[in-house]
């Protein structure tokens, strides 16, 4: 198995020095879809967003390893870290309105992202919609004239074209209707078969990930308490994740 | 217990419920469903005097109302969906139950302050955190607050917007398991309204789905997940499968 991320030691440290993330430490196989989870404040998003190299001073991020096939991300330059975050590196986060500029067509936005990333035609751009569900008709249309799931979505096809080697999805689904989600979701898993991407799901809802991923990280007071299968975590050691296994398989039925 | 007859109500020209009959029995637990925008909420609204219908009628027992006004105020009491905003940033829990006793009446006043701590300690608010400001309390504890003022105006029925859909799983549980301890208690008559039929399964003895301004499947509870017909009820249904359990 590729490892495709290796995360060493990963800690995050406020301004006074405490530390926010404490030793994080796993690695996701290439193509393997994981989900992140945790209570709000766990660290799951400094998770993210030390992965993306979106820490801002006075926050500081350090690792005894942060690797992405290999390469050294700790010793990328801004400039490097542009380069990859969109076309080797997506994220996907709760507000995608925040995502999308609201001064252009989601079309022309999608025709950028294709032509400047990776060159593609722009015909795929129509295709690339249809593939997550969305009428073609969308990429005339602004952000604002669409809902909070086609906007996810529209981010989703986006993904389709840029052909990314890992996804990173933040809280994608939170504030989304049940079957809104569900559509997403499902949008989402194909966008990872037709990419063959990696997956970080990042969420507070198991129910969510566990329609996406097969193995969780759950995350409280800023570490890693538990790295397991989804279908075991109901017999974990740890008393929190097994609360969260449990709490699902009540309100679903089974887990 | 309380019947809704005709009701229609339009926003912007778009027709949100469209001539609407439902009701709810006595100590019965209903659970809305629908899409974003389906007129779930707007519906509760209006049985509780928040948005008025353009027509129709409503019913409590026998006797026509006007939502919002006179005893109706008090016998129909809405638990809102963000169990924060809801409460008044200014009054400890406590006081927030007390304010609702001294509104209606309820009780000898010199008694009242025991009475919100008993009601606050039934559903698990202990007197130490019975002191606290919303803003120093939980989620899931503003919602058990939210709750203790609702009941404390002992009403008849109990109007929930998405109570759950702000909390994380193990939260949803535990309010799941408090309101079911307060219908078998008190015997209320409940109208929950949600996007995830997930707790209605564990909550509700009827599920009603609405879509497109009209109430499109009605059903006792194992009916519905035995025999609704509607592609909307299917879709929801369906979203109780788990894809990763088939993969």
């Amino acid at each position: 198995m590729v490892t495709g991320l290796e995360v060493k030691s990963l800690s995050v440290l406020s301004g006074r020095g405490e530390p926010l993330l404490d030793r994080v430490s796993f690695n996701l196989a290439q193509g393997e879809r994981i989900g992140l989870i945790g209570a709000s404040g766990s660290g799951k998003s400094l998770t993210a967003g030390a992965l993306c190299g979106l820490l801002r001073p006075p926050l500081s991020a350090r690792a005894m390893a942060l690797r992405f096939y290999g390469n050294d991300m700790q010793a990328l330059t801004p400039r490097a870290w542009r380069a990859l975050r969109g076309t080797t590196i997506f994220q996907i986060f709760q507000s995608p309105g925040t995502a999308l500029n609201p001064a252009r067509k989601v079309g022309a936005q999608l025709v950028e992202a294709a032509v400047t990333a990776r060159g593609c035609p722009v015909r795929d751009v129509a295709d690339a919609l249809k593939r997550v569900a969305l009428d073609p008709e969308v990429a005339r249309k602004f952000p604002y004239q669409i809902s909070g799931g086609m906007k996810q979505r529209v981010l989703i096809a986006m993904a389709l074209l840029l052909r990314p080697r890992l996804l990173i999805a933040d809280e994608p689904t939170t504030g989304l209707d049940v079957l809104t989600e569900h559509e997403v979701l499902e949008t989402l898993a194909t966008m990872l078969d037709a990419t063959g991407a990696a997956l970080l799901f990042i969420s507070h809802d198991l129910r969510a990930v566990r329609r996406v991923a097969t193995r969780t990280l759950v995350m409280e007071a800023g570490q890693i308490v538990e790295d397991t299968a989804i279908s075991a975590l109901s017999t974990s050691r740890h008393s929190g994740a097994r609360a969260l296994a449990n709490a699902v398989e009540t309100l679903e039925g089974r887990c | 217990m309380l019947n809704l007859t005709k009701l229609s109500k339009s926003f912007r020209g778009t027709k949100v419920l469209d001539n609407i009959d439902f009701s709810i029995g006595a100590g019965e637990v209903v659970g809305l469903i629908g899409r974003s925008g389906a007129g779930k909420s707007t519906l509760a609204r209006i049985v509780v005097g928040l948005e008025t219908p353009e027509t129709g009628s409503i019913r409590l027992d026998t006797q026509e109302i006007t939502p919002g006004k006179g005893d109706a105020r008090r016998r129909i009491q809405y638990l809102w969906q963000d169990p924060i905003q809801t409460l008044s940033p200014y009054l400890s829990a406590a006081g927030a139950v007390l304010e609702t006793l001294h509104g209606f009446d309820i009780g000898r006043p010199q008694t009242r302050r025991a009475r919100a701590q008993d009601l606050l300690a039934s559903l698990g608010i202990v007197a130490q955190i019975a002191a606290r400001k919303p803003h120093e309390l939980s989620g899931g504890q503003c919602q058990r607050v939210a709750l203790a003022r609702a009941l404390a105006a002992e009403p008849d029925v109990l109007i929930l917007d998405e109570p759950l859909s702000a909390l994380d799983v193990t939260s949803q549980l535990g309010v799941i398991d408090l309101l079911r301890r307060v219908h078998a208690k008190r015997s209320l008559s409940m109208l929950i309204v949600s996007h995830d039929i997930a707790p209605l399964r564990l909550l509700a003895s009827r599920i009603a789905v609405l879509d497109g301004g009209q109430i499109v499947e009605d059903l006792p509870l194992p009916r519905f997940f035995a025999t609704a017909r509607h592609p909307l009820s299917r879709a929801y249904i369906s979203t109780m499968k788990v894809q990763s359990d088939a993969a």
